[in-house]
Formats: structure tokens, C-alpha cells, sequence
């Protein structure tokens, strides 16, 4: 097909720059999210574990909305919706300080605490009943005993699963792009829109991609396999 | 030091309990025994009120144990629990699991928690194996260690429901030979077994329980010689067939 | 919200179609379907060689696996809306490439759903199959693969929802499926985006939570009688049907 790849177009000057601040960006968006999301997930976790109805029904609406509707369009929402709602003021601010990236960050990060939320649910509901009981017997309050014996069980039970929701995010990060957030992808579109060096623009963006995911999915697993808990 | 009195529990239809009433010495060994679905364990159960009972008066250590004022987190300290299925915590090693309670309860500084914990384990003879993951202990080390965890906290009361009976045949031993000392100190002990041998050799008293009631009372030697309710007698008849 | 339904509801679930090209709700449910209908035989094979045993099959459906669970799906359809024409020498429609990248995509997840079907079947079957004389076709065509996939039902339906909401990608290159007749919807509507995305979200999400909700059903009815036939042979009624 008389394609000569090169990479030193795409590896150097310009492009090198872009690529990097590319990486950069998607790192904070991912990292920032990940703990904004973690802290929604907790939150909303023991919003859950109350007996409270209507709180939980609140909740459980809140995931089944971060559940069933695509990520792109839960960005739109933010971005393209939002806006609307919001006074004039507070919108000028946010065109003035980047509004797609802060956008992007509430919207990955409320898109990944909605299934953290659930997975602690389910380790929450995984950790058997006896195990409360003998705590409550050693005479553990209910505090007590949720903070160092049933929580210390339900994250090593629910694991694999948040390393997984961990990952799932991290490659959502790549749709950011579409509401103009410079990231990676966007990158490697932008480069090859300028070069017309297809392999190589999305070559090494999707060689990146692979090294970050590569990382956590194996790191996740050495993680889950060094906390698992046996019974 | 444990004083029942018309004790009843009912769940929705279901009578747990009927007017249980009774009474335990400072350092009585009580052998609690009785059919399957007797209300042994709902009994042993409403000491420390892991079970609320619906009527009548239950006196542990000159506590009412349904005064609401009453710190059941601290009351429940003063009484050791063990269950049939050792529900050590699987997070935690042996030796945690015997001194997370003095560290986290009883605020003792960590170092002295975790030698204290040392000391009760070597005690058993499980020094050994104070670093292991309950996953890795056997059924014996496993109820060992529950045991060995609830002796740790210095309770007054022992409550043992059916120590022996979720263990493997090879194993019941060791647990009743650590039994059998845990009896020849001044611990209070209420503890329901179907081993009769233990039950005769230890107990001070046997107390014997049919559909939710208490029917008698007596020493072992009696009990199990010449029990006086017909019930009793059925089931000790039935014992010595089995 | 009601008056935005009421004046774009046809260009909403249908497009410019018939006048024009087939889009909005239409066009998701199209690619949807045509994805899992290539996805699910794809999806096998895959997980056939990664349960195989033979290297040969096993090395590359893994590492197929690893790298398309690593990559962004973006990222796909960007590959094949760009790299595609430059490899194949000619373009490729919005809708081949869509349907392209979720299919490789979903082959990827699914088998692994799929694998999981295989390697959660008691052992005893493969073996019974096998001490019948059948050979390694037989017993995976009549014997492992009704079972396992019987098995991952509610799993597969969970992945067509997720087909559901990848197809959303689309809107990217431009073809007409449900977001991208929102965002022209919203283009007209100028003055009420959010009411417009929230109306499109409410089509997402009562698809999915339909197509969810089944897949939790199901689950249970599965899991059911998954415990009704443990114990039971079942190779040989399947065998009866051969």
C-alpha cells in the first residue's frame, strides 16, 4: 500500500509537546476524578446504608440514571445542559476557566461513583451476617463495628470489582474529547488532521493508552490477589 | 450471677422461649442440653442480648439486662460469646483477632495488646500459629482461637453455644481439653453441648430444655442416671442408644 | 419537554426516513442489533480458544482480549474511521465502521462473559462427555456450549446494553443515529438544551433499564434453576436431543 511509517514526525517538536500536554490533561482528569468519584461512592454508599427510604430511593435513581445512559450523553448534559440552569455570572466564570475540563471531571467522576457505589454495596452485603454478630457480642458499637470489622471486609470483597470501574473510567476519559477537552485522543485526532500520518498519530496514542491500562489492570490484579480475603 | 426470671422470647407466632426461670452461681458450670430447636441457644443468646427477650426479667451480674439504660456495648464486654461457627474475623490474623478487641475496646496501648494476645495463644499452644489467617487454621485452632479471643477481654461470663459440634470428630478434643481448664477457674460458664462425657465430667449442673422450656435441673450424675421429666427421660434413653 | 416531543418525536426515533436516510432511535436500535448479531458468534470462538488448552489459541485470543479491554473505544472507531480506507483502499460507511469497532469491541467483553459460562460448569461434565467417547466437537457443541451459554443469558443481555449505549459513538463520525438527531434537535431548540438532552437521556435510559431490569430477572430465573439441576446428569438429556 506504499506507506513509509514514521514516527519521528509525530515523536518530535510540535507534535511531541501536544501529545505530552495531551497526557497530562487525561491524567488529571482521570486522577481528579477518581477521587472526586471514590468520595461520591462513599457518600452515597452510607447514604444507602440508612434507614431512611426515600434517601435511598434517591440514590438508587441516581445510579440507575449513571447506568443506563451513555457516558457521551451524560457529558452533554453537563456541558451543553448545564449552562442553562446556571446564572450568567457563574457561566462567564466557567468560560473563563475551562469549562469543558471541570465539566468533564464532575461528569466522569459522577459516572464512576454510581458503580463503586453499587460494588460496595454489594461487598457491604457479601461480609456474612455472623460476622456483626460476633462483633456486637466482643462488644464493638455499630460505628465500631462498621469501621474496623465489616468495611475492612466489604472494599477487600468488592476489589476487583473497583479496579475494574477504575479502568472503565480511565478509558472514558477519551470521550472528553467530543465536549473539547484537549486530551489524548483529541491529541491524536489533531495530529493526524495536521499530518494525515494516521499509524503513527494513533499508534502511539493507543500505545499510551495500553501502557496506562496494561498498568492497572495489572497492578489491580496483584492488589486484589494481596488482600483477597479468604474464608 | 445470672438470674432468669419467667424469661419468654416470641418471634411473630413463633414461642422461642415460655417463662424460663432459673439461677447461675458465681462460677457455676452450667451444661445446657436439650433436643435440636429447644430454645438452648435463644437462651444462651439472651445473656448477653444478642436476642431481646419479649417478658419476664433477666438479672446478669446485678445488670437488668432490658434496661435501655444500660451500655450494652460495655456490658457485653464483661461476657465472652463463642458460637458453633468460630466467626473469627478473615481479615484479621489469630493473633488480631484475639487483640483487636483489647486494642480497639479496652484501648490497651498496641504492644501490650498484641503481647497479651501472644500470651493467651502460647497458652493453647497456639504461639505458633498467631501469625496465620484464620483460612489457614484448622477447625480446633479456628475455635481455639474464638475461644482464647473471648477469654482475652477478662470476662466474668463464659457463653458457649455448641463449641464442639461444627468441628471434625479428630479435632473435638483439643477444644475440650481447653474447655476443661477454662471450667476448673472461677469463670461463670453457660454452655450448651452434646457432649455428654464433657457435660458429666465439668458441669456443675445440667439444665435441660424441650419446646422452649425449662424441665429440669439437676446435677449431671442425677441427670443423666436417673432423670426425673418424662421428656428428660426420653431424650437421655435416646442418648444412650445413640 | 412534552412540546419538544411532540414537534421532533418522528425525526427523534426514525430520522429523515423514509423522505431521507433512516436515523435517530431507528438507526441505535439498527447498529445495536447488527452489532451483537456479529459479536456473539465472534465471542465464542474466542472464548472456545482461550478455554481450548492448546497454546496456539490460547496465546492470541488473549492477548486480543487484553488489548482491546485496554483501549478506549474511541480510540477504535477513530482507527478504523481513519486507518480503515488507507489499509482497505476504500472508505468505509459511518455505519460499517461503527458496527466494526463495537463488534471487536463486545467480541472482546462478551467472550470473556462467555469463558466465564464455560469455566463455571462443573468439571464432571466435560469428563462424562468425554468417558462416552464423544469427541472434543461433539462434546462442545451438545453438551458444553447449550449449558454455559444458557448460563451467561442475563450477561449477554447486559452486554446488548451496553452495545445500546456504545452505538451512542456514532454521533462522532457523523452518523445519524439517536444523539446525533438530539444535538440537531438541540441545534434548533437553541434556547432549551437541557430540556432536549434531558428528553434524550430519558430514551437511553428507558431502552436500558428495560433491557437491565430483563437481565436481572433473568439472572434470578437462571440462578434458580441452575440449583434445581445440581445433581442431576445433564449431558445425557441433551445427548437425547441429539
Amino acid at each position: 500500500m506504499g506507506y513509509d511509517l514514521d514516527f519521528s514526525v509525530v515523536l518530535s517538536g510540535r507534535y511531541l509537546e501536544m501529545l505530552l500536554s495531551g497526557l497530562a490533561t487525561t491524567m488529571l482528569l482521570f486522577v481528579s476524578g477518581w477521587f472526586l468519584g471514590l468520595a461520591i461512592a462513599l457518600v452515597l454508599t452510607l447514604i444507602r446504608a440508612t434507614p431512611f427510604k426515600p434517601l435511598q430511593w434517591l440514590v438508587a435513581a441516581y445510579v440507575e440514571y449513571h447506568r443506563n445512559v451513555p457516558l457521551l450523553v451524560q457529558l452533554f448534559v453537563w456541558y451543553f445542559g448545564m449552562p442553562q440552569l446556571l446564572p450568567l455570572s457563574v457561566n462567564r466564570f466557567l468560560n473563563q476557566h475551562n469549562a469543558e475540563l471541570g465539566f468533564a471531571v464532575i461528569a466522569v467522576s459522577c459516572f464512576m461513583a454510581a458503580y463503586m457505589s453499587e460494588d460496595f454495596r454489594s461487598g457491604l452485603r457479601a461480609v456474612p451476617k455472623a460476622q456483626r454478630e460476633a462483633a456486637r457480642a466482643m462488644g464493638f458499637s455499630f460505628l465500631q463495628t462498621m469501621r474496623w470489622i465489616l468495611i475492612p471486609q466489604a472494599w477487600r470483597i468488592a476489589l476487583p470489582a473497583l479496579v475494574n470501574q477504575t479502568l472503565h473510567m480511565f478509558k472514558g476519559t477519551s470521550l472528553a474529547g467530543i465536549i473539547g477537552v484537549v486530551e489524548l485522543t483529541d491529541v491524536a485526532r489533531q495530529i493526524e488532521d495536521n499530518t494525515f500520518r494516521v499509524f503513527e498519530a494513533f499508534g502511539v496514542v493507543t500505545a499510551i493508552y495500553l501502557i496506562c491500562t496494561l498498568t492497572l489492570m495489572l497492578g489491580g490484579a496483584a492488589l486484589s490477589r494481596r488482600f483477597q480475603l479468604r474464608t | 450471677m445470672i438470674v432468669f426470671e419467667k424469661v419468654s422470647k416470641r418471634y411473630r407466632s413463633f414461642q422461642a422461649l415460655t417463662e424460663v426461670s432459673g439461677h447461675i452461681r458465681r462460677g457455676e458450670v452450667v451444661v445446657l442440653c436439650g433436643p435440636s430447636g429447644s430454645g438452648k441457644s435463644t437462651l444462651v443468646r439472651t445473656v448477653n442480648r444478642l436476642e431481646e427477650i419479649s417478658s419476664g426479667r433477666l438479672v446478669v451480674d446485678g445488670v437488668d439486662v432490658s434496661d435501655r439504660r444500660v451500655n450494652i456495648n460495655e456490658f457485653r464486654r464483661g461476657i465472652g460469646f463463642v458460637a458453633q461457627q468460630f466467626n473469627l474475623f478473615p481479615h484479621l490474623t489469630a493473633l488480631q483477632n484475639v487483640s483487636i478487641g483489647l486494642y480497639r475496646l479496652l484501648k490497651m496501648p498496641l504492644r501490650e495488646a498484641e503481647a497479651l494476645a501472644m500470651e493467651h495463644l502460647s497458652r493453647v499452644g497456639l504461639a505458633a500459629r498467631a501469625h496465620r489467617y484464620p483460612a489457614d487454621l484448622s477447625g480446633g485452632e479456628k475455635q481455639r482461637v474464638a475461644i482464647v479471643r473471648a477469654l482475652a477481654m477478662n470476662p466474668k461470663i463464659m457463653l458457649l453455644d455448641e463449641p464442639t459440634s461444627a468441628l471434625d470428630p479428630e479435632m473435638v478434643g483439643e477444644v475440650l481439653n481447653l474447655l476443661r481448664t477454662l471450667a476448673k477457674g472461677n469463670l461463670t460458664i453457660l454452655c450448651v453441648t452434646h457432649e455428654l462425657g464433657f457435660a458429666r465430667e465439668v458441669g456443675d449442673t445440667v439444665w435441660f430444655m424441650d419446646g422452649g422450656r425449662l424441665l429440669e435441673v439437676a446435677p449431671p450424675d442425677r441427670f443423666f442416671s436417673s432423670p426425673q421429666h418424662p421428656r428428660a427421660r426420653e431424650f437421655v434413653a435416646a442418648l444412650d442408644h445413640g | 419537554m412534552i412540546e419538544i416531543l411532540q414537534q421532533h418525536w418522528l425525526f427523534l426515533l426514525v430520522g429523515d426516513y423514509p423522505k431521507g436516510p433512516l436515523g435517530g432511535l431507528a438507526m441505535t436500535l439498527l447498529i445495536t442489533i447488527t452489532s451483537m448479531v456479529l459479536a456473539f458468534p465472534c465471542a465464542v470462538l474466542v472464548a472456545l480458544c482461550r478455554t481450548s488448552g492448546i497454546r496456539l489459541f490460547v496465546w492470541p485470543s488473549t492477548a486480543f482480549v487484553y488489548l482491546i479491554r485496554g483501549t478506549p473505544l474511541l480510540m477504535l472507531v477513530f482507527w478504523i474511521f481513519f486507518a480503515g480506507p488507507v489499509i482497505l483502499g476504500f472508505t468505509l460507511s459511518a455505519f460499517a465502521t461503527i458496527v466494526i469497532a463495537i463488534v471487536s469491541f463486545q467480541t472482546a467483553y462478551l467472550s470473556e462473559v462467555i469463558r466465564g459460562g464455560i469455566e463455571g460448569l462443573p468439571k464432571g461434565q466435560t469428563e462424562a462427555a468425554r468417558a462416552l467417547g464423544l469427541g472434543y466437537f461433539v462434546t462442545t457443541w451438545k453438551v458444553i456450549l447449550p449449558q454455559a451459554l444458557y448460563n451467561v443469558i442475563p450477561g449477554i443481555l447486559n452486554n446488548l446494553t451496553a452495545i445500546f449505549k456504545e452505538s451512542s459513538l456514532a454521533y462522532v463520525i457523523s452518523l445519524h443515529e439517536l444523539t446525533f438527531a438530539a444535538l440537531q434537535v438541540m441545534n434548533f431548540e437553541m434556547r432549551r438544551p437541557f430540556q432536549v438532552l434531558v428528553l434524550l437521556a430519558a430514551i437511553y435510559f428507558c431502552c436500558c433499564f428495560a433491557l437491565s431490569q430483563t437481565a436481572s430477572w433473568l439472572e434470578v430465573r437462571v440462578a434458580r434453576k441452575r440449583e434445581r439441576d445440581s445433581g442431576l446428569i445433564q449431558p445425557n438429556a441433551q445427548l437425547a436431543q441429539a
